[in-house]
């Protein structure tokens, strides 16, 4: 296939973290084609990405498909964004240390994929906050294990991202690597958004109005009734309507949140990377 | 009105020593149903009936209260395991305070207020012996299922409301029927009741108490109304696990045709009902979400939700069951 590049445009990848806002981002850029039209972009949707990139084996192994892709829609545009949280892999393995383990592969794939300038956008969260909903996730993917059982397996010294980001800095360079906080979102759902637009393109003038609920936590209430009846679940068709059910009447929005990470763990985290996720954190980098 | 004075139903008493707007209920739902529409059988016959399967037990109630004109125009009366509560709770009430000047002056306030002239032409009625009642409900037998250990163990008090009943109107007037299904479709209706009632505990706990204990032994049952309650007839209506509706009211025909003829063919509702079943593990993800005690609202969006979700048709669901029971 020829395409004729453009060098004016740019591919933005929003590679996660999992966990730190990436449907609300998605599913804004899906409702809001006007959006991304006035940002003059083009937006690879989230079900092709899954096509595109999976859990981040597919560049690797058949890089021409992400690039093809990209290539196809990036004629008179100034940005294609390529926002797929799974591209780095899982967040955390049993049996393998630190975060994203396989992130050094996949984000490889991903640069040898991607035929247009990029530039990464890339969130992330307090280890704490992270671990415990992330473990919320697994258990809405049908997961029994208790927290306890769970976390154990979990080597709460090695969760740095630093590795991480080095990594992303040595693909793509750190000039085209944003490190953003997730901790933005307690500005409200419209302001992150407006906040990952500003990433792209500084001035863009969209102000979003965007009205689309988050999904809501489970509860300690919703945890202790998704644990007792995950093993009884079958399909995934069942898992999805379960998890749906229970953050409909099982969620924190009333209740108290679920006991996860006590008060010692999570201080002892905020200790030991609180500092390091701020000097990581560029917000003042633009990325057009 | 006999010799002493006092009416011949009265000998009814545990049941219409109540407030006057029990008694008043009670005549009232019986006379209407028996107005002008003279039966086709001479005989006067209470007729109670109850199931293994306690949802099936429930699907036929339903039928039975939606085709009440159909059964008042074909000279029968009915009345459902809700009335029959009603009265229960009058007699826990009577059982708690005891006899008292209360509960006569009540009885005596009740008359004057306008129930003894329905009183005498119920007693005309009986003594004519054109009534008959079908009271359906799975109260009756002992397995009505408790949220507590008690699970599948008699109810003393609707055993004390049966009593009643039987020995109002004399043994021999009063017959019982039992709808016999499958033991897997037994097991999956009683587990489905334990389950909504708040159960907690998974299906291989439950099956091993009540199988274990006989639950589900239908000569045990029989041999309880026979010696306990003091039921003379004992009929069983074996059922195939199919649509449990439809071949429920189809065996009652032996009993009486006038049943089929008020009750067959089904609605489309009605016909539906047989599909609206808890699976077996539909009834265990109900019994697990109840493990943690969640609030009352909860709870009724939870047995929504597993209905929604974990439903079924009687066919299915029996097999599932038996397979389940077979792995026991």
């Amino acid at each position: 296939m020829v395409t004729n590049l453009s060098s004016a445009t740019t591919c933005i990848l929003h590679l996660g973290a999992h966990k730190t806002g990436t449907s609300l981002i998605q599913k804004f850029l899906r409702d809001r084609p006007e959006a991304v039209d006035q940002l003059g972009a083009a937006f690879i949707s989230r079900s092709d990405t899954n096509q595109l990139i999976g859990w981040g084996a597919v560049p690797r192994q058949d890089p021409g498909l992400l690039k093809d892709a990209t290539n196809a829609v990036a004629a008179g545009v100034d940005f294609v964004i390529v926002s797929h949280e799974n591209s780095l892999g899982r967040p955390l393995i049993p049996g393998k240390s630190g975060l994203y383990p396989e992130a050094d592969r996949a984000i490889e794939g991903i640069r040898n994929a991607v035929e247009l300038p990029a530039k990464v956008i890339y969130y992330i969260r307090a280890q704490a906050d992270f671990v415990e909903s992330y473990y919320l996730q697994t258990v809405h993917q049908g997961s029994y294990a208790s927290f306890r059982d769970w976390v154990a397996t979990i080597d709460l010294d090695d969760l740095s991202w630093e590795p991480l980001v080095s990594s992303l800095d040595s693909r793509f360079g750190s000039e085209n690597v944003v490190i953003a906080d997730f901790a933005f979102i307690e500005a409200g759902q419209n302001a992150f958004i407006e906040r990952f637009l500003d990433l792209i393109k500084p001035g863009h003038g969209i102000i979003p109005d965007y009205s689309a609920k988050r999904n809501l936590s489970i509860s300690q209430l919703g945890l202790d009734i998704a644990l007792a009846i995950n093993p009884l679940l079958e399909s995934a068709d069942e898992r999805r309507t379960t998890r749906k059910f229970l953050q409909r009447h099982f969620n924190n929005s009333r209740s108290p949140r679920p006991e996860l990470l006590n008060p010692e763990q999570k201080s002892a985290l905020q200790d030991r990377y609180g500092d390091e996720n701020r000097n990581l954190i560029r917000p003042t980098v633009e990325v057009a | 009105m006999t010799s002493d004075g006092r009416y011949r139903l009265a000998i009814r008493q545990p049941i219409l020593e109540s407030r006057s707007e029990s008694v008043d209920g009670f005549l009232k739902d019986v006379l209407s149903r028996n107005d002008g529409n003279p039966t086709t059988d001479s005989r006067f016959r209470l007729v109670l009936h109850t199931s293994t399967d306690p949802v099936a037990a429930g699907q036929l109630r339903r039928v039975f209260r939606d085709r009440r004109r159909q059964l008042r125009d074909e000279g029968i009366g009915y009345f459902d395991n809700m009335q029959l509560q009603k009265m229960d709770r009058y007699e826990r009430w009577i059982s708690h305070l005891g006899p008292s000047d209360d509960v006569e002056a009540a009885f005596q306030e009740s008359l004057r207020a306008g129930t003894d002239e329905r009183m005498q032409k119920l007693e005309r009625q009986a003594t004519r012996r054109q009534l008959m009642m079908i009271a359906s409900s799975d109260v009756f037998f002992g397995h009505q299922l408790r949220k507590s250990d008690d699970i599948g163990a008699p109810l003393p008090t609707s055993m004390r409301t049966l009593r009643s009943v039987v020995e109002a109107l004399g043994p021999a007037e009063v017959e019982a029927v039992i709808h016999r299904y499958s033991p897997g479709l037994s097991f999956a209706g009683m587990y489905q009741t334990y389950a909504e009632a708040g159960g907690t505990a998974d299906p291989g706990a439950a099956a091993g108490l009540w199988l274990g204990r006989g639950d589900l032994d239908v000569e045990r049952w029989k041999e309880h109304l026979h010696e306990t309650v003091g039921i003379r007839s004992v009929r069983i209506l074996d059922c195939p696990a199919g649509n449990s509706v439809s071949d429920g009211i189809a065996v009652l025909e032996t009993v009486d045709i006038r049943l089929r003829r008020a009750m067959l063919p089904l609605d489309d509702e009605h016909r539906s009902l047989g599909r609206r079943r808890l699976s077996l593990r539909g009834s265990q993800i109900l019994a697990r979400i109840n493990r943690s005690e969640p609030s009352k609202l909860q709870v009724k969006k939870a047995q929504k939700w597993v209905m929604s979700e974990f439903s079924g048709s009687a066919t299915a669901i029996s097999a599932e069951t038996t397979r389940f029971i077979a792995g026991l």
